[in-house]
């Protein structure tokens, strides 16, 4: 997934001033809620703090290639999230595949709510497209336009990714759900 | 309701549920630690400080001469000093013309250090090529100049304004900087073994250590800078549908990162208009027709999924090279960024390259954040690199794959 909004033609750094960091921190500020959310959904097993954090440089970093004519901060900020997200948890998935090969959900998820622990094991198994879509949209909250935005799609691929997904999960937890069918 | 509605209303209540346990963040986001370097913050912390301090050991131990990047060039005079003559005296090795930012400060009193948390402050410090520098304390903003030499900063009269801040420990820092950065300091880059940070120390005083973030340059679309051996060690999938790579859910979207000796997968681009791609499973060339950002790939590719049961992550193995594939053919669009990766992008679709570095030139070869952007905007053709058919070099370049 495409985590910047990086143009083809040479961008116009953005002038560094002394109150750059200071300019910064304003501006992640109001975005910092959903990246810190959006940490702990796609990268659990993984410290979210970190993810956060590497997030945050790696915004630092690319701050000057942000372009608000094709997306708010937050959209661009949660894009990057994502993609920290999912390095950590393939980098996590690989020392795991050393050590054990059957691993799979952490113990310290067993104290969540039967139910919950349940949608979260097949939020899992969904593809990271889809599971982004899902933690997007109903657990950081954002909007499906917001979603779309995040994704760099169009607002029906997300519908359409949020219903596939939707279809998966359901057929998971048939079995502790019930068929309504 | 339908079944697909019940899910999403359970969905809508997990996610109302989660997000009523978990309010806002917890994280105390360190603003000041944002440099170009990421990773642990702790293990950082604690590796700069243990480096700082040995430097200041090794300093007095060999005479008050700082191990690190100095220059030897007096920006005042512009007469070159006794050192390296391979200095840069119009950076100062990167010490004028960056922006450090704080990262750590220490002051020392005649029987212990004390360290304060510079975690909340925002003190910077931007040296200029003609000795003045400008900055903040962290509680107000400074200015005035300074000479520069090899080892020494001394400062001159620095303007101030002497207004207090509400935090006390912004006010702490403030009062630290401004204690410091008097008279003369010796200064140093890379003490902590990158490029990106400085230290400072005003015996008797204290130290401080910044990180720096330069401006990126303008990317280099020069043709000429392309020839060269680079190493894939980023791709980025984005298109919809594009190609037969992607994740594993066939939408197309899939990014990765090479490991620190990349992907195994190496482009040579030959000044006569050739160009091999060397997966690990198998090679391929072709001819290039390159223009100042654009470039145009003509060559016969082979099938990106053939099997290469070598290899443990053989899908991700396929995806890549059938990514790869796909963006090296056709018109493209390229650069050189200031990293000195080179970056081709082709229906949003992006493939990032590095110099290329073999074990026999500089140990193991170089990942994007560990190769130096070449100096001159060229890469290195080593012989070691050549492409054989079917027979595709390991991760070092060297041996095939089965």
């Amino acid at each position: 997934m495409q985590v910047e909004f990086e143009p083809e033609q040479p961008a116009v750094p953005k002038p560094v001033t002394p109150a750059t960091a200071a300019s910064f921190a304003t501006w992640v500020g109001p975005s910092l809620l959903a990246m810190t959310r959006l940490a702990r959904r796609l990268a659990p097993e993984s410290d979210p703090d970190d993810v956060l954090q590497d997030a945050l440089a790696r915004a630092w970093q690319k701050w000057h290639l942000f372009d608000e004519s094709r997306g708010t901060a937050t959209t661009w900020l949660l894009a990057i999230t994502a993609d920290q997200a999912r390095a950590a948890r393939r980098s996590r998935v690989r020392r795991l595949q050393l050590i054990d090969d059957t691993a799979d959900v952490p113990e310290a998820a067993a104290a969540q709510d039967a139910h919950d622990l349940d949608l979260d094991r097949a939020i899992a198994k969904l593809s990271d497209r889809q599971q982004l879509a899902i933690q997007l949209h109903y657990f950081v909250g954002l909007s499906v336009d917001e979603t779309a935005a995040v994704m760099h799609c169009s607002v029906g691929t997300v519908k359409s990714t949020l219903f596939d997904a939707r279809t998966r999960l359901r057929a998971a937890l048939r079995p502790t759900l019930g068929d309504p069918s | 309701m339908n079944s697909d509605d019940q899910m999403d209303d359970l969905l809508r209540d997990a996610g109302g549920r989660w997000r009523a346990t978990n309010p806002g963040t917890t994280h105390d986001v360190d603003f000041d630690a944002l440099a170009p370097v990421s990773g642990a913050r702790s293990w950082r912390t604690r590796w700069l400080v243990i480096a700082s301090a040995a430097a200041v050991v090794a300093a007095v131990a060999i005479g008050g001469t700082w191990l690190g990047t100095h220059q030897t060039h007096d920006a005042n005079t512009g007469a070159a000093g006794p050192g390296d003559g391979a200095a840069e005296p119009t950076t100062w090795g990167g010490l004028t013309g960056t922006e450090w930012s704080i990262f750590d400060v220490t002051t020392e009193t005649s029987t212990s250090s004390d360290t304060l948390g510079a975690d909340q402050s925002t003190a910077s410090l931007h040296i200029h090529s003609d000795g003045s520098f400008t900055g903040s304390d962290g509680c107000n903003s400074m200015s005035g100049t300074a000479r520069i030499t090899a080892t020494q900063l001394t400062f001159g009269p620095v303007s101030i304004p002497a207004i207090g801040c509400v935090d006390s420990n912004v006010n702490k820092v403030a009062a630290a900087v401004d204690a410091i950065l008097q008279g003369s300091v010796t200064w140093i880059i890379g003490n902590a073994g990158g490029a990106n940070d400085l230290s400072i120390e005003h015996a008797g005083i204290g130290s401080i250590i910044y990180f720096g973030a330069r401006p990126p340059s303008p990317p280099v679309l020069d043709p000429t800078k392309m020839a060269g051996t680079w190493q894939l060690v980023e791709y980025d999938q984005t298109s919809e549908g594009g190609g037969s790579g992607g994740s594993a859910d066939g939408s197309g979207s899939a990014t990765g990162s090479g490991s620190s000796n990349g992907f195994g997968d190496l482009l040579v681009i030959d000044a006569d208009g050739t160009f091999k791609v060397q997966h690990r499973c198998y090679a391929d060339s072709g001819e290039v027709s390159i223009d100042t950002g654009t470039a145009v790939w003509i060559g016969v590719h082979l099938d990106g999924s053939i099997p290469c049961p070598a290899i443990a992550d053989q899908k991700d193995e396929q995806d890549r090279t059938a990514l790869v594939d796909s963006i090296l053919t056709g018109a493209t669009t390229w650069k050189i960024d200031s990293s000195g990766q080179l970056r081709i992008t082709k229906g949003g679709n992006t493939i990032v390259y590095a110099p290329y570095v073999s074990d026999d030139e500089g140990g193991a070869a170089t990942s994007s954040s560990e190769a130096a952007p070449p100096p001159d905007g060229a890469v290195s053709t080593p012989s070691g690199a050549g492409f054989s058919s079917g027979a595709a070099g390991s991760e070092s370049g060297s041996g095939p794959a089965s």
